[in-house]
């Protein structure tokens, strides 16, 4: 696989779960350009008939990244809550005006709930439900158990669940 | 709903947890089988949201992010500078310097701005004391503490400290010790 394929291939995904760990998507964007800088490394160094599972070892650089990003003095000082989610906005022409405004503010709550999540019940979250990584997997891209994804996961969906319902 | 599954049950029990008599239950019991759907999609709607980028308009900077932010960060910056402040000016012994070069005829000027009760006690005293030599210590102390005469320290901590001076004279029972004691000589 060339570089630029796996860029096309993969570079949505990485940029999509750098937004959702750092919920600022010039941060994101900036993170995933140097996952993919590191990809190039990668590719450099790398005996080209040698196979490499790309996937995770993308997932696994990019939520290092996030988590070195998310640490940076600077990043805590000036970003930490810097952006939030203010409501949905994707029309629909087929919803009534009445469903479109629900459907917004339900998914602003939803952003809301998400973003009250620890860092570390986002990136499990994100992982397992959003990219469809078996609690297994994940545990290995963390670095973690998976008795501690489990955990995680349960106290983020509670958290969701009661969030959500309180709102 | 005696006997049902509790939320944190059903979530366990999606998530792989949980003991085999509630998955038994969970086979069992139609209402409990109906919110572990129902749990099933919410967290699928959550996944969707999620999943879909969300429109730019959508994210957007607080108004006052500088303010909110910075707030706490003043705050503790401030009252650290006044702590050290404080410190400076009770530790620091160059505080004190401005006094040590005081003249007598200096002193009694600064005297005379004191609070009169101050030294109604012991006038004799106090002259002797200070036409033998005013001492910079008691000098300082005594400015410094202007505003409440220094027998008040000597007082008992029965409430007394709390009356004023003129009721203390009226009644002719000052317990305190003159002011000539608040600072030893050097």
């Amino acid at each position: 696989m060339s570089y630029e394929a796996l860029y096309a291939a993969h570079h949505g995904e990485v940029l999509r779960l750098c937004r959702l760990l750092l919920a600022n998507h010039h941060d994101a964007e900036e993170i995933a350009q140097e996952v993919f800088l590191k990809v190039y490394q990668q590719f450099q160094n790398m005996n080209q008939t040698e196979l490499m599972m790309w996937r995770p070892w993308l997932i696994r650089v990019s939520v290092n990244a996030c988590r070195d990003r998310r640490r940076s003095g600077w990043w805590k000082l000036w970003h930490g809550t810097n952006e939030e989610y203010q409501e949905a906005n994707h029309p629909n022409p087929s919803r009534t005006p009445e469903e479109v405004v629900l459907s917004r503010e339900t998914q602003g709550r939803i952003w809301r709930a998400f973003e009250r999540l620890s860092a570390r019940q986002r990136e499990v979250f994100v992982l397992h439900h959003v990219d469809g990584w078996s609690t297994d997997e994940v545990a290995e891209m963390l670095g973690i158990t998976t008795g501690s994804v489990k955990r995680y996961l349960f106290r983020a969906a509670r958290h969701l669940r009661r969030m959500l319902g309180d709102s | 709903m005696s006997g049902c599954l509790r939320d944190r049950a059903l979530l366990l029990l999606y998530y792989g947890g949980g003991i085999s008599s509630q998955r038994t239950h969970l086979t069992k019991c139609e209402v409990c089988a109906a919110r572990y759907r129902q749990l099933e999609r919410d967290l699928e709607a959550i996944s969707q949201v999620l999943r879909e980028k969300p429109h730019p308009a959508t994210v957007a900077h607080r108004s006052h992010p500088f303010t909110v932010r910075w707030l706490p960060i003043g705050a503790a910056l401030a009252l650290a500078l006044v702590l050290v402040w404080v410190s400076v000016r009770i530790w620091n012994p160059s505080a004190e310097r401005p006094l040590k070069g005081t003249s007598n005829g200096e002193a009694w000027s600064l005297v005379d701005e004191l609070p009169s009760n101050l030294f109604l006690l012991n006038e004799a005293m106090a002259t002797g004391l200070w036409t033998e030599r005013a001492s910079s210590y008691n000098l300082a102390a005594a400015v410094l503490e202007a505003d409440r005469p220094c027998e008040w320290y000597d007082l008992p901590a029965t409430g007394m400290a709390e009356s004023s001076m003129e009721d203390l004279e009226i009644s002719g029972t000052i317990p305190f010790t003159p002011c000539v004691e608040l600072g030893k000589k050097p």
